[in-house]
């Protein structure tokens, strides 16, 4: 049996979590040091978006693998946490278009929205641990 | 839905903990059809029958609200 077969499947697991993470934040940093580069030519900041891009799809797997690797229950928090983050980015976004049409703000940058549904995502997780687990 | 699950474990002796390892879920799953708050799926359903060795419908019961 090779070495990596004998490892516990959940330490590879968490090594897997962990990993996509670095690479995430390692592709998010490099990505916008890459497209902030005023002088830079169009294919290079292209290339900026692509690491950045492939970063977060690859933490979008190894999430999704977590999630489908527990059991039923566990799924069932997170198909709840994703449609709560869901709603409360639509909610979010159907906002901030009536108030910038409406005149009260000039514009939400798009990061704020994905950080909102970021946060709305993990709250939602808590919650849902919360009222389950209580 | 109503069931016997802390009834049935009370007669085996076991825990939450180990009524989820037999069955292959989380501690907190147990705990959640215990107090009524998550109605498990079929394939669940039918592990934890299984590991009291009885049917389905002895650990579970629909209401008239279901």
């Amino acid at each position: 049996m090779r070495q990596d077969e004998k490892r516990d499947p959940g330490l590879r697991l968490l090594g897997l979590i962990f990993g996509a993470v670095a690479l995430w934040g390692a592709s998010y940093v490099t990505a916008s040091r890459m497209i902030n580069h005023s002088s830079a030519s169009a294919k290079f900041r292209a290339a900026g978006v692509v690491i950045g891009v492939l970063g977060f799809l690859f933490w979008q797997l190894a999430t999704a693998k977590l999630i489908l690797l527990h059991d039923e229950f566990t799924r069932r928090i997170h198909l709840i946490a994703l449609a709560i983050a869901f709603a409360a980015t639509w909610l979010f976004v159907f906002t901030t278009d009536l108030l910038q049409r409406a005149g009260f703000i000039h514009f939400v940058l798009l990061r704020t929205i994905w950080l909102v549904m970021l946060a709305t995502w993990g709250l939602a997780i808590w919650g849902g641990e919360w009222y389950y687990r209580r | 839905m109503k069931n016997r699950l802390r009834v049935l474990r009370a007669e085996q002796n076991w825990s939450q903990a180990e009524l989820a390892m037999r069955v292959g879920v989380t501690r907190q799953a147990i705990n959640a059809i215990e107090t009524g708050r998550y109605d498990p799926g079929l394939p669940l359903a039918m592990k934890i029958a299984r590991a009291f060795e009885t049917k389905v419908d002895d650990i579970f019961e629909l209401e008239d609200k279901d």
